[in-house]
């Protein structure tokens, strides 16, 4: 299919902009986009159209989320300790909303500042042991994040193919 | 900040912002949130819902960010496009992981239909493309395709068989809504 109007018609442009192409079926688009000018423009006003739906949606944060996020944010980046640090983990084991009553989503993101602390405590005394161990546990967070995301792209590579 | 235009839109400052960024700049993160939080948040918001979880997608997103600003290539697509997809996949990850995909399904499409008879709610900034102006523009068959995909997590054939609809029929709505989309910007 290296006729531009067919790559045009075959709706590989929507998946690609939709995020429903594994990274092979990416690339191919991605080639195509450069091969053919025709292309690059149709793919980026795709992309912009979803573009402007996304800022359509724009939500301001809830005040004071600011400032937690920011501030979370900010002490992963700044210490590959703080980084490593199994306790960052925590706030994604809250209950499922879809289950808000089972328990207090709160216990997560109270307990884990006070952990942080005392992790940085630790980190000032044994610095050199916690770089070592924490660059074993960003290795290990980094193949498991690859191998969920092949995981993820193998669930989703049958329903690209089947289109 | 009345007529600031889309964000979405690049600019010399959002390519300053990627420079420091890339430089490891962590003030510029701060930055980043006050240019980007709101535009990401809505996203994340819509598609996981709970508050508390989108607070935790936005933050996950942000280290992502930060993270992976080597890897952004402007020639690919702006950056708005890349940290967008960023976020609503995080939040995709999260809706999954949590197995809640049933019941998100069928609350996505309550949620997606009342929306669409509802007035857009004070926290839209009305001096951006709204979602008034959007609606006007899609009709409701469109919108609600559009809103699985992008909102829903769901390929073209999920949600066809969601909507019990031919896998063509969504394939068009899909396509000529985004066509519509494209053209608020042109």
């Amino acid at each position: 299919m290296e006729n531009y109007q067919e790559i045009l018609e075959s709706g590989r442009l929507e998946q690609y902009a939709l995020g429903e192409l594994d990274p092979a079926a990416r690339a191919e688009v991605e080639a195509q986009a450069s091969r053919y000018p025709e292309v690059r423009q149709e793919l980026d006003a795709l992309l912009a159209g979803l573009d402007v739906y996304a800022e359509a949606h724009a939500l301001t944060p809830p005040a004071g989320m600011r400032e937690r996020v920011l501030g979370r944010v900010l002490a992963e980046i700044k210490s590959p300790a703080a980084l490593a640090a199994p306790v960052a983990e925590v706030p994604t084991m809250r209950v499922s909303a879809s289950n808000p009553h089972v328990a207090s989503p709160s216990v997560a993101p109270v307990a884990a500042p006070a952990a942080r602390r005392s992790g940085w405590a630790i980190a000032a005394s044994v610095a050199l042991l916690l770089s070592l161990v924490g660059n074993a546990l960003l290795y290990t967070n980094l193949q498991q994040t690859r191998s969920d995301l092949a995981v993820a792209l193998g669930e989703q590579t049958p329903f690209a193919n089947a289109t | 900040m009345p007529d600031e235009p889309l964000i979405s839109i690049p600019t010399a400052a959002e390519a300053a912002l990627v420079s420091r960024l890339r430089a490891r700049d962590e003030t510029a993160m701060t930055e980043f949130y006050d240019r980007y939080s709101a535009a990401l948040y809505g996203v994340i918001q819509r598609i996981v819902k709970a508050e508390d979880e989108a607070e935790d997608v936005l933050q996950e997103a942000l280290v992502k960010i930060w993270h992976a600003i080597e890897s952004y290539d402007p020639s690919k697509g702006r950056l708005f496009t890349w940290v967008v997809n960023i976020s609503r996949n995080l939040a995709i990850d999260k809706i999954r992981s949590r197995q809640h995909r049933v019941s998100s399904r069928t609350q996505g499409l309550d949620d997606s239909l009342a929306a669409q008879r509802q007035a857009a709610p004070a926290t839209f900034r009305p001096e951006h493309v709204g979602l008034q102006e959007i609606t006007k523009q899609l009709v409701p068959e469109q919108r609600q395709v559009i809103d699985l995909l992008y909102f829903g997590g769901f390929t073209q054939s999920e949600a066809a068989e969601e909507l019990n609809l031919p896998l063509g029929t969504v394939k068009t709505r899909a396509r000529t809504a985004l066509k519509v989309l494209a053209k608020l910007i042109r």
